[in-house]
């Protein structure tokens, strides 16, 4: 809890100072025929983020040191949906862990794939991989998924609704 | 008005015209339950269909799908996080938390009925009283508008989780929406002279993404997905929990209503208003977010009763109240029909035959939602393992529809992945939405209201509705700086 | 798709099938364009006026050159990926690009990378006229509007949609024009800018005509000025921009584009193919009902390819000035 919180901090304050910087660099009120500028709201916005986040940090730093006697509420009540899936993933074996990275690689290779080997064959595969992936191993419901979504797809979207599809 | 509304109950009863509200409520719970294709999109594929009919069956047909795909947004926002339309996303909230506790059953009877309540008091508010509610939408300018937004950020404080996590979300939120040209001066902003980037990110990739996505990688990490969902059984008509929320439906449906109309302000604020509403004024607020009733029941009686309150200033003046309304207005003009403040008295028959479908379709949505989630329940049967590929399919289909874009899909798959990570630290990430919701408003608003007064800023406050709904805003964030520091007073108090 | 469209043929089928019979087959003797389906982008989003205007043709098109029509809608950036990719796409004239003014208003506000250089117009096919709306109460005519704006300078807001929008030009034209100092406000929605006028919030707003004759109609807005060569039909008594001596007609308009590759030949073929169309009792009843029929919309590829070329050029002008 307390790192990945510190390491989010530190993005969102990075990110926000060098998106600062660029809201620097928009015209300002004076220099247009409006009254605010396109400049003055982002400025502001980015600034309160850098503020609020710096906050978060220090926050998180002491709510670590003295975890003990003051273990922030938010803390609290962070951890308790965390010790449900920490027990899951404890059984499971490790592939299943990083699971979701696989399924995460696999939606972007079918992305990819879609715009190459078009949308159809390109989901029959995705549906295929992706429901074995997800620990189905049953041939029959691979075909079915796969049979299921191609119709669900081209019947919904491509016949029905006449959208054309990516 | 009472001949006019039997006069329009003998059109409505004719059976082509049943036919026609039949399958537009179907066509509206079939295309509201896909992610990514919300109401829009079904209406504007439905108008070349409607060029061919009659132009009261034609709208009867577009307002009634306009009204269903609001319904059945809460669907699949319930039963697995991927809200069907941007209305639904608060009602996932609650929702969800209640179907993984396996009451799935009770929190569509719950947001089944909330709908149809709140769509029956919106149609009810459209028949009444809509010359009366266009004159009150037209009070609302610029400044009322900034106010409106300002209030609605305040909904942060009483989201019931982190405030400080909140704060950083809504901005984040608000920074988002400031992406793309801006709407005052057409400077670009941040777009890094990408053309993908200059009209802004949409709102439909980051809700299918943050919500849809990132919840589908969450149970693919897990290992659940052997697991099937339970059976469940709807209860519509449950009198404890009618009970318990009936305080809230009122609320919520008249809410809904006065957001409803004013133009430009759209059923997906309604929603997040009304629940932050409901959380304030509830005696427990900290049981919201973990399937609370009153977290269900708020949101959707409000989408759908201010999804009906959207059509009063189009039909009492010829000014469309939300995207969807726009595309009718559109419609109306393409059958030859000049929208405007003598529409309501020059197509008196259409109008009322309008309304009455409208209330029946209400009471449709109510007599067919359990049937078609039957159907769609028998999908719960199939293990995740299966079910998650097609929703993915589904996401990404939908979100590509939405502007012909695979550069929202890459937003999309991007805002899965951000939303999957920020769940890891409990990140409140309905605070983005409501940034990114009401942020282009409040910053274009405030300056439109400050060109208006060449400048000056006590506009905010000579007119009575802002300085009425700012200085609301300001005595909620009071109050939620001060509570904590008047309850450690109290509880020194005690001890002393 | 093809139920849609066999739908949609159907109906037109019936309808049209005199008319068109002959035109079609002469032409199919020509050559065998345009071999294979044609796809319609949309620089605007679903439901729209732009949007409108190219379903009504698409079904009239397929109708002509005997094949299917694709829609797609582009809306992103103010239409600028349709144009994009309209450019860089076949230049086999089986790409067509449906545009409102807004291409040559944010090429001249420089958020659209694609140059009238790479676009070739093929047609243009409505031509709606500008009008300066105010709210009866407030002005009763021009005379009234210009008193109180040259009294109170910078107090005199109007509004419009968009940033860079026929509007916006409307705007810095007319305040060029007369001398007068105003105050622009622009908002993402039509309905909101009406809004404003009818509410009395604004002073005044400029929008097309077609779009405001249900107001006009109920008195609750009056135009007070129309950008146009002579009175309008039924408004005689509203001034226009020409008689009161100010060089200012343009209002939105909208047309058809390909890329700047495709062969003079081609383009001659589908703006013939167009004409018919323009001609055709469909396209005009559907012009009629829109209200889009003030003034004649028609004009040929290298006609409007130079008011194009001026238009930008006025427009760049007048943004530099603001």
């Amino acid at each position: 809890m307390r790192i990945p919180t510190l390491i989010f901090s530190g993005c969102v304050f990075a990110v926000s100072a060098f998106l600062a910087v660029l809201a620097l660099g928009l015209p300002g009120s004076d220099e247009v025929s409006t009254f605010i500028g396109p400049r003055l709201w982002p400025l502001t916005v980015l600034v309160i983020t850098m503020l609020l986040s710096i906050l978060l940090g220090l926050r998180t730093l002491a709510a670590g040191r003295n975890a003990g006697e003051t273990a922030g509420e938010a803390e609290e009540r962070a951890a308790a949906p965390k010790d449900d899936t920490g027990a899951d993933e404890a059984e499971s074996p490790a592939r299943s862990r990083s699971r979701h990275w696989l399924l995460l690689a696999l939606v972007i290779a079918w992305t990819v794939a879609m715009e190459f080997v078009g949308f159809a064959t390109a989901t029959v595969l995705f549906a295929a991989v992706a429901t074995w992936l997800l620990g189905n191993r049953n041939v029959l419901s691979i075909v079915v998924t796969t049979v299921v979504s191609l119709v669900l797809v081209s019947v919904v979207f491509n016949e029905l609704l006449n959208i054309p599809l990516p | 008005m009472l001949e006019s509304l039997l006069n329009g109950l003998a059109v409505v009863l004719q059976p082509m015209n049943l036919v026609i509200l039949l399958s537009a409520v179907f066509i509206g719970f079939v295309g509201g339950a896909l992610p990514g294709l919300s109401g829009v999109i079904l209406v504007v594929i439905l108008l070349p269909v409607t060029y061919g009919m009659d132009s009261t069956s034609a709208f009867m047909l577009l307002t009634a799908i306009y009204a269903s795909t609001v319904f059945s947004g809460l669907i699949t926002s319930i039963l697995y996080r991927a809200p069907g339309t941007p209305e639904a996303v608060m009602t996932s909230f609650d929702g969800y938390p209640m179907t993984q506790k396996g009451e799935a059953g009770k929190a569509l009877g719950i947001g089944i009925l909330s709908s149809a309540i709140g769509g029956t008091v919106g149609t009810v508010a459209l028949i009444v009283f809509t010359p009366l509610l266009a004159s009150v939408a037209l009070q609302f300018s610029s400044p009322e508008f900034f106010a409106l937004a300002v209030l609605g950020l305040t909904v942060v404080a009483s989201l019931g989780s982190d405030l400080l996590l909140g704060l950083i979300g809504a901005m984040i939120g608000l920074f988002i929406a400031t992406i793309g040209i801006d709407p005052v001066t057409a400077t670009s902003r941040f777009t890094f002279g990408s053309l993908n980037l200059a009209s802004g990110i949409n709102l439909i990739p980051i809700i299918v993404g943050m919500f849809a996505i990132s919840e589908v990688l969450k149970r693919a990490g897990e290992n659940s997905s052997h697991k099937a969902m339970k059976e469940f059984r709807i209860r519509i008509f449950d009198g404890a929990v009618l009970k318990k929320i009936r305080t809230t439906l009122a609320r919520s449906s008249l809410l809904g209503v006065g957001v409803g109309i004013l133009p430009g302000i759209g059923a997906s604020t309604a929603a997040m208003i009304s629940y932050s509403e409901a959380v304030r004024w509830s005696r427990h607020p900290e049981c919201f977010g973990k399937g609370e009733a009153n977290g269900i029941a708020a949101p959707e009686a409000a989408n759908n009763a201010a999804a009906m309150g959207a059509l009063v200033p189009l039909f009492a003046l010829g000014i469309p109240g939300s995207g969807t309304t726009a595309i009718i207005l559109g419609a109306f003009v393409m059958h030859g029909l000049q929208p405007g403040p003598t529409f309501m008295s020059a197509n008196g028959e259409l109008i009322y035959a309008v309304f009455v479908g409208l209330l029946i379709v209400n009471l449709m949505i109510l007599a067919f939602a359990k049937p078609f989630i039957a159907v769609l329940s028998r999908l719960l049967n199939v293990p995740y393992a299966a079910l998650g590929p097609i929703i993915i399919i589904c996401c990404v289909v939908g979100t590509y529809s939405v502007q012909n874009s695979m550069f929202d899909v890459w937003l999309m798959l991007g805002f899965g992945v951000a939303g999957y990570l920020l769940e890891k630290i409990n990140f409140p990430l309905v605070a983005i939405i409501l940034g990114v919701v009401l942020g282009p408003i409040a910053e274009s608003e405030f300056r439109r209201s400050l060109a208006m007064s060449q400048g000056d800023p006590m506009l905010f406050f000579t007119r009575p509705i802002s300085a009425t709904l700012l200085a609301a805003a300001i005595g909620i964030v009071t109050l939620t700086l001060l509570a904590p520091l008047w309850k450690r007073h109290r509880r020194r108090v005690a001890a002393a | 798709m093809s139920d849609r469209n066999t739908f949609l043929a159907f109906g037109m089928a019936g309808v049209l099938a005199a008319g068109t019979l002959a035109a079609s087959a002469t032409m199919a003797a020509e050559d065998n364009f345009p071999d294979g389906n044609i796809t319609f982008l949309v620089a605007a989003g679903a439901g729209g006026g732009t949007d409108n205007f190219a379903r009504t043709i698409q079904p009239l098109l397929e109708e002509r050159l005997d094949t299917t029509v694709n829609v797609i809608n582009l809306p992103t950036a103010s239409g600028a990926i349709a144009h994009q990719r309209t450019a860089s796409g076949k230049a086999d004239g089986r790409t067509l690009d449906f545009a409102s003014s807004t291409l040559v208003t944010s090429l001249a506000a420089g958020q659209n990378p694609t140059g009238l250089d790479q676009l070739t117009p093929v047609a243009r096919m409505q031509s709606d006229v500008m009008a300066l709306v105010v709210n009866p109460d407030k002005y009763e005519d021009l005379e009234a509007f210009m008193e109180h704006a040259r009294e109170q300078p910078g107090d005199t807001v109007i509004g419009g949609t968009a940033a860079a929008s026929p509007d916006k030009m409307a705007f810095l034209a007319f305040q060029d024009a007369t001398g007068l100092d105003l105050s622009f406000v622009p908002y993402d929605q039509e309905g909101s800018t009406a809004a404003n006028v009818l509410s009395g919030n604004i002073d005044g707003m400029f929008n097309e005509i077609s779009s405001i004759t249900g107001y006009t109609e109920s008195g609750k807005m009056k135009p007070i000025l129309f950008f146009a060569e002579q009175p309008l039909e039924g408004f005689s008594e509203v001034p226009t921009t020409v008689g009161q001596g100010w060089d200012l007609t343009n209002g939105n308009e909208r047309g058809v584009f390909v890329s700047a590759k495709t062969s003079p030949e081609l383009v001659n073929r589908l703006e013939s193919a167009l004409h018919e169309i323009y001609q055709s009792d469909q396209y005009q009843q559907y012009a009629e009902r829109v209200h889009l029929d003030y003034r004649d919309g028609w004009m040929g590829s290298d006609a409007y390819q130079q008011k194009l070329q001026q238009d930008l050029k006025q427009y760049r002008t007048l943004l530099k000035q603001q």
